[in-house]
């Protein structure tokens, strides 16, 4: 058996064993927030809730348009009747009131006596009953009559109002453009992609089966909307823009080498160090996410150059003297990115932590591959004569580097004005600004409650949690008297607190008394003595009733009104208080000096924070790692003035390269930095072995496998570079730029100078 | 189905029926006959205009039914107002499909598109006054009948929907006037206004 099958049966054996892992192993997922720090702040946690799992990411705004505003009313209220039964959204509203949804959802049905403060007192029953006569006056109907007669209080009423995720003004919702507006609360998370497709789905179908539906418009927006939309977009372009990339690859790699068995052979490193990398995060994982997949294999893009530095080298001489001559400067390259790389598994983010095991590993084994497999492969034809020239090192310029870097200073330096990193969330955003502007004309419709601004309370326990939260309702009421409130939606309007439970059914008065008050609150009125008497039961019901808890609602349709105002994270409950029309100043100032401890919470402020705490800890890993890399270079090179040139070198590389970025984007965000991470490879790569030494002949191979790299890599994501999706845009330029500047940094600091003979 | 109720009390309890009342407004102009081409063609008004009104509101919850009194008010085409004055008072103002309710100083407003039952009733006002015997025929089965002192207009419902919650309204006129107008809802539910400005309080 030759040296190559041996090799070739070993490699694959091995890969198949990671294939059999992957199958029993792996498992995806989509979670954003694994990517976020570990450690965060409460409002951090709460942020990152909010968004997987919050009201307004599962508010659907459907924007429907015909020729007039009146009769898009009327289809809006046809689509309504469609949707609101279908088990996908939890609530459909057009702004208009419900004749039709009488219903009373458990637990509100059985515990509605409990859920506000009544006052049973014979002289406030009189004054109650004397309102409801006044509404006999006015409305009727069976419905009405049954829920006097069942709760003269209407609490009921109070209590679904308070539900409600907008204002019902009793006229349909018609934006500034003309079309009727619905509000659609899905069912789903916003971040289950594949129910929010269906929902969307749904609409679409209750949509087309609208009469006249031809003459009709649709919009569909919001964050679910937007994901479904996004899916698609995102596949479509990634896919269009990885195949162009890899067209233009295979072409300048075709160019340099003209040779097909090459060109399949390159990719080999690419691939095993893919499968390895997956594996070791497999099994060190519970789940890997599409993230660490889709950078991962983008960082592993340096892993391309190691067969190419072989290839050009293995013209002149048979791949495994090639290899044999080029290993110590590859192995260097590899090691130095590893380190780069693993600072990843140290930063604070499970996200980050997968993505550095994976790209550490993966360009470990791509090394390995290049070193032990791939040289066997090679065929062999090239002359096997070595060199007899004596090896020489270049003469390095420490010039080129801080020239480079003074210049991209100065022509950067106006453009750092407004900061170098943008913190934004929505900077990363792919949603197009005239769809968040259809998102912004169609909700501005329907007044919803603010969804920038909360208020969080946070407790040990649940029932503390909920005490505080009903101190605090006391508090907002206030705030809503005082005019810098509109309204607002708390846990407790739904679950009191034990103890509130407690005192308001206690306060609840024994049937005969409450009789004999009901019978001298009808004196002189039209009802009837008996009027009452499922109001006596309900009464009778609530004083028996075991008190309501979380568990009993959140097997209710109440489930995911609760799941948004109520979070169990870890040790502590939250509670989180929505605000409609705040007056945020004034309004914290009214809870600090109410002595409540609730946190307003600005989610904008939050989400910037968040990146930023993000950033910080990822640049300081990655700063240690940098130190780590310079104590490996010259440790393994003993050379200080090498040594040197290679980190001023990839120094001035990044900086030149931060600051074109920052040039064409305006700022950083956190896309650009994972990018400049390969960067940082590419980097080291091209600097050592420009700066290696070798016999005068076989630098043309050197120039050539370096040059053959930095084209590759630079055409391939300046394709990426053109995409219309910020994620690949933000990717591309600064590799593809990245790529470049290292490259002329790195050429003109080692082939502008005469070179010395070692 | 996991669906949030959203305001049953703004809609019912100031629901359709009180504007069924409003009614009576536009049919102050006499014009007997027991056909109902001629009665429509008499019935038409000209705003504004305005009369009282005595009305009667019987429910299975009341011993007795609750009276109230006050004046109707039809200021300009599709706007209608119906003020009570007794047992307490109360400004309700019908316009641009929507209700305006005064009370005690504070205005609630309200859509009409909600109730089908209440558009369809409201349609047949409007024909009504315009004396549009084919849109009224369109939402009513509308079956006149001569009476001792006058005709009787009773109107049931097409659609079952509407049905559900209105069993039918019963309008009686004599030469000079609209006397009354019945509205019968379901479950033993009905509201009389009587119409004309010398009704007892």
């Amino acid at each position: 058996m030759s040296v190559a099958l041996q090799r070739s049966l070993w490699w694959l054996g091995a890969i198949a064993v990671a294939v059999l892992i992957l199958l029993t192993r792996l498992q995806l997922s989509f979670d954003l927030s694994a990517f976020f720090p570990r450690q965060a702040t409460l409002s951090h946690e709460i942020l990152i809730e909010q968004v997987r799992n919050g009201p307004a990411s599962r508010l659907l705004v459907i924007g429907v348009g015909a020729a007039s505003p009146d009769d898009a009313a009327e289809a809006g209220r046809l689509l309504q009747a469609t949707l609101v039964d279908d088990p996908a959204f939890v609530a459909v509203l057009n702004g208009e009131f419900d004749e039709q949804s009488a219903d009373v959802p458990f637990p509100v049905s059985d515990y509605y006596l409990l859920m506000d403060d009544l006052d049973f007192a014979a002289d406030a029953l009189q004054s109650v009953l004397q309102d409801r006569l006044r509404d006999l006056a006015f409305g009727g109907g069976a419905d009405l009559l049954a829920l006097i007669a069942r709760d003269p209080y209407l609490a009921t009423i109070n209590v679904l109002e308070s539900l409600s995720p907008a204002e019902l003004s009793g006229d349909p919702w018609i934006a500034q453009n003309g079309s009727a507006v619905l509000l659609a609360e899905t069912a789903a998370a916003s971040i289950d992609i594949d129910a929010q497709a269906r929902a969307v789905e749904a609409i679409s179908a209750g949509f087309a089966a609208l009469p006249g539906s031809g003459g009709l418009t649709l919009d569909i927006t919001g964050v679910g909307a937007f994901s479904v939309e996004l899916q698609e977009t995102i596949r479509a372009e990634a896919t269009l823009r990885s195949v162009l990339a890899s067209i233009a690859l295979l072409a300048v790699l075709f160019l340099v080498f003209r040779n097909v068995r090459k060109l399949l052979l390159a990719a080999l490193p690419l691939l095993t160090g893919f499968v390895a990398g997956l594996t070791v995060v497999a099994v060190l994982f519970d789940t890997v996410h599409g993230i660490t997949l889709a950078f991962g294999f983008t960082l592993l893009g340096v892993a391309i150059d190691y067969p190419l530095h072989l290839f050009s080298h293995a013209r002149r001489d048979s791949g495994l003297a090639a290899i044999r001559r080029i290993w110590p400067t590859m192995r260097l390259g590899a090691a130095s990115t590893v380190a780069a790389y693993l600072a990843l598994v140290f930063s604070n983010s499970t996200g980050l932590a997968q993505l550095g095991v994976f790209t550490a590993v993966g360009v470990i084994v791509a090394s390995l591959a290049t070193r032990t497999w791939l040289p066997w492969l090679l065929d062999d034809s090239a002359a096997a004569a070595t060199d007899a020239a004596p090896a020489s090192t270049p003469r390095l310029s420490f010039l080129v580097a801080p020239g480079v870097l003074l210049i991209a200073a100065l022509a950067a330096w106006p453009r750092f004005d407004a900061g170098l990193w943008d913190d934004n969330l929505s900077s990363l955003s792919p949603v197009a600004p005239e769809r968040l502007q259809s998102d912004h004309v169609l909700r501005s419709a329907a007044v919803t409650a603010d969804l920038r601004y909360q208020l969080t309370l946070h407790a040990g326990s649940l029932e503390q949690l909920l005490r505080d939260s009903e101190t605090l309702d006391a508090v907002l009421a206030d705030a809503v008297d005082e005019g810098i409130l509109g309204s607002w939606q708390s846990v407790t309007q739904v679950l009191p607190s034990a103890r509130v439970q407690e005192t308001r059914r206690a306060r609840i008065p024994e049937r005969d008394a409450l009789a004999a008050s009901i019978a001298a609150a009808i004196e002189g009125t039209p009802f009837r003595a008996d009027a009452f008497n499922t109001f006596l039961d309900a009464a009778d019901a609530a004083k028996a009733a075991p008190a309501l808890t979380a568990a009993d609602i959140e097997g209710s349709v109440l489930g995911s009104w609760l799941d948004a105002h109520l979070l169990q994270l870890d040790d502590r409950w939250v509670a989180l208080t929505s605000l409609v029309g705040p007056d945020p100043g004034r309004l914290a100032t009214h809870i600090a000096n109410a002595g409540v401890a609730a946190d307003l919470v600005d989610f904008q402020e939050a989400s910037v924070a968040l990146m930023r705490d993000y950033r910080g800890t990822a640049l300081r890993t990655i700063l240690v790692a940098a130190l780590l890399i310079v104590a490996i270079l010259w440790w393994v090179r003993g050379n200080l003035a090498q040594t040197a040139w290679v980190t001023l070198t990839v120094a001035a590389s990044l900086t030149v390269t931060i600051a074109a970025v920052v040039f064409v984007h305006g700022s950083l965000t956190v896309i650009h930095m994972v990018a400049l991470l390969l960067v940082l490879g590419l980097g080291l790569d091209y600097a050592l072995f420009l700066s290696r030494s070798e016999p005068a002949g076989e630098r043309a191979a050197t120039d050539k496998g370096v040059m053959a790299c930095a084209a590759s890599t630079t055409i391939a994501f300046a394709i990426l570079a053109a995409s219309s999706i910020p994620v690949l845009r933000f990717l591309g330029l600064t590799v593809a730029a990245g790529s470049l500047i290292s490259f002329a940094i790195a050429w003109g600091g080692s082939r502008l100078r005469l070179r010395r003979v070692s | 189905m996991a669906r949030l109720p959203t305001s049953p009390r703004k809609s019912t309890r100031h629901g359709a029926r009180a504007l069924l009342a409003l009614a009576a407004v536009f049919l102050g102009s006499p014009g007997w006959s027991a056909d109902l081409a001629t009665i429509l063609a008499s019935t038409a008004v000209e705003p504004p205009a305005r009369i009282g009104f005595r009305e009667e509101r019987h429910n299975p919850m009341f011993k007795e039914p609750m009276v109230l009194a006050g004046r109707l008010e039809y200021l300009d085409s599709g706007t209608l107002r119906k003020v009570v004055e007794i047992p307490f008072e109360e400004d309700i103002l019908v316009q641009a499909n929507r209700v305006i309710v005064t009370r005690d100083g504070k205005t609630r407003k309200l859509s009409l598109n909600r109730s089908r039952a209440l558009k369809t009733i409201l349609g047949a006002i409007e024909a009504v006054l315009a004396g549009n015997q084919e849109r009224l025929e369109e939402s009513f089965l509308c079956d006149v009948a001569a009476t001792d002192d006058g005709w009787s207009l009773h109107m049931t419902p097409l659609s079952k929907g509407v049905a559900k919650r209105l069993s039918g309204l019963q309008v009686t006129g004599n030469e000079q006037a609209v006397t009354s107008i019945r509205i019968n809802l379901p479950n033993d539910e009905w509201h009389l206004m009587r119409i004309g400005d010398e009704l007892p309080k």
